[in-house]
């Protein structure tokens, strides 16, 4: 199979206060997607996941490394910056003309698009009228118009109420059935895991760990998400219930004494530790 | 080379929803409330009045109007960066920059028309005899308001909005004043300073046909084209310039 994303050595630094002090964003990442493949990217807020896409997008130059993406590449910012004065139709118009696309074949696929992604509705109103829900639907159909050989998203589920999370799933489903690869940083992985084959989990700017999603997320420190009897509920570290960071069961036990349910149990991807050079957790 | 024309037109929607024709009567209205003024304060004739005021009037609007839309068609769009999902694509940004440079052109050069059409109508009313250089004097006076919303471009794209107005307003100075400049130092020593320096920046004063508008004078059309091509030649260069800052920035 062959490779879409290939980087390696991959550095980014930026110069800071009146000095110029250099904060390193990327520190040495080394990656390879193969076409068709879905990674997902873990990590706390600041571990560089966004910086990674802008620099795979073209849109930030690393300090050092090199970086190859084949193909056409469609990107969702995480905070994405529609001209606000545009509708949406015509930003998608804009855009496929920017990507060289004829006329004919531009009119069909903006239609397409804003049937698949429910924008019909909205499709002529200024961006600057639309709820960040719509605009991030917006932003994705920008990206997906010219049917990209690679899409880059950073938090596509950000703004996103349930019902359209779930839609956007289906349609990330439906563009890795095309043949599409998918890079994919979120912190709600619970509803992208069945999409991503892979998960990468950064740090500080570096890649601490890559591989298939369930042997990454093993390795992972978990969170609980709990109710109570009196309606309340809550998210919960295990390192916050036991003492132990691993005793993800003990944990459970802990919760369930004092009268919770437990809800659901995912990867805690914004733990303040993370996993060490050999892949185990580290000790609070 | 495709996606230039829906850039452009962007741009020219961007100023329609800015309502930069809000300025076209505004001149108007200032050109028919000052001519009566400038005329019984200068004791000038009323019809060199309104020439004058209304070469003045234009200048300045069109000069204005250059700056601050080179400052919004270039530096806003990178600050906001609105201009990533386009350029992600990618599109080169030599495209994109003679995009908001094209854009801008029309937009003045439409405004210019309107501006110089109330001009040409009021000074008709007061009894002007309107000739080619009336043409020359609105076509140039664009021309300068198309490189001075390219300078604007370029330090906009460089970097802070600040940054560019004070830049863009000392090189306008500085233009204006080029000429004159490069005459008073030509007999100095080290006078090659002065020509480098002041053949490093645009001069400004060679688009100002006020003297020969007012006093009726000859512009040849030689001359006149010779000016234009000089802008020309001002623009791309800048637009080269502009490109290259933008294709070295992060742009997100």
């Amino acid at each position: 199979m062959s490779v879409a994303i290939e980087v390696s050595g991959l550095e980014k630094s930026y110069a800071t206060g009146w000095l110029g002090r250099q904060e390193r964003a990327l520190r040495g990442i080394d990656l390879q997607v193969e076409c068709g493949e879905t990674l997902a990217i873990l990590g706390p807020n600041g571990a560089g996941k966004s910086t990674l896409l802008l620099v795979l997008a073209g849109l930030r130059h690393p300090t050092a490394g090199r970086w190859k993406v084949r193909g056409s590449v469609g990107l969702v910012p995480e905070r994405p910056a529609l001209y606000p004065g545009l509708s949406a139709r015509r930003l998608l118009w804009l855009c496929g003309s920017a990507q060289g696309m004829a006329e004919s074949e531009l009119g069909t696929r903006v239609e397409e698009e804003l049937e698949r992604l429910r924008l019909l509705p909205f499709a002529d109103r200024p961006i600057r009228a639309l709820s960040q829900g719509v605009r991030q639907r917006v932003a994705l159909a920008q990206a997906l118009l010219h049917k990209p050989d690679v899409l880059l998203l950073d938090e596509p589920l950000g703004a996103l109420d349930p019902q359209s999370a779930l839609a956007l799933v289906d349609v990330l489903n439906a563009e890795k059935a095309r043949g599409a690869t998918l890079v994919v940083a979120t912190h709600r992985l619970a509803e992208l895991a069945g999409t991503c084959g892979e998960v990468a989990y950064m740090r500080d700017g570096a890649l601490w760990a890559l591989g298939p999603t369930g042997s990454v997320l093993q390795r992972l420190p978990s969170r609980i998400t709990y109710g109570m009897a009196d309606g309340t509920a809550g998210t919960v570290s295990v390192a916050q219930v036991v003492a132990d960071p691993d005793g993800q069961e003990a944990a459970m036990a802990a919760l369930r004494a004092r009268g919770g349910r437990v809800i659901r149990v995912e990867p805690d991807v914004t733990a303040m530790g993370g996993l060490s050079s050999d892949g185990s957790v580290p000790r609070p | 080379m495709r996606a230039l024309g829906p850039l452009v037109w962007q741009v020219v929607g961007d100023a329609v929803e800015e309502r930069v024709y809000g300025v076209v009567p505004l001149f108007g209205l200032a050109l028919v409330l000052g001519a009566p003024l400038v005329s019984a304060s200068t004791l000038a004739g009323g019809t060199r009045a309104v020439l004058d005021l209304g070469w003045f009037g234009l200048w300045l609007s069109l000069s204005v109007l250059g700056g601050w839309m080179g400052l919004r068609a270039v530096g806003q769009d990178l600050r906001d960066r609105t201009a990533a999902i386009l350029l992600y694509r990618p599109l080169a940004p030599s495209t994109w920059v003679a995009s908001r440079l094209v854009g801008m052109s029309l937009v003045l050069g439409a405004l210019a028309v309107a501006m110089g059409g109330v001009w040409a109508g009021i000074a008709l009313a007061w009894g002007a005899s309107l000739s080619t250089q009336w043409v020359w004097a609105v076509l140039l006076l664009w021309s300068e308001a198309t490189v001075i919303g390219a300078m604007a471009g370029l330090f906009s794209a460089l970097g802070s909005r600040l940054f560019a107005v004070g830049s863009t307003g000392a090189l306008w100075v500085a233009g204006h004043l080029s000429a004159e400049y490069g005459r008073l130092t030509a007999e100095a020593e080290m006078a090659w300073v002065s020509t480098v320096v002041f053949t490093g920046i645009p001069d400004l004063d060679r688009f100002n046909v006020q003297e020969a508008l007012v006093h009726d004078l000859h512009i040849s059309t030689m001359t006149a084209l010779g000016v234009i091509a000089y802008a020309c030649i001002w623009v791309v260069l800048l637009h080269a310039l502009t490109a290259i800052v933008v294709s070295k920035r992060d742009l997100a």
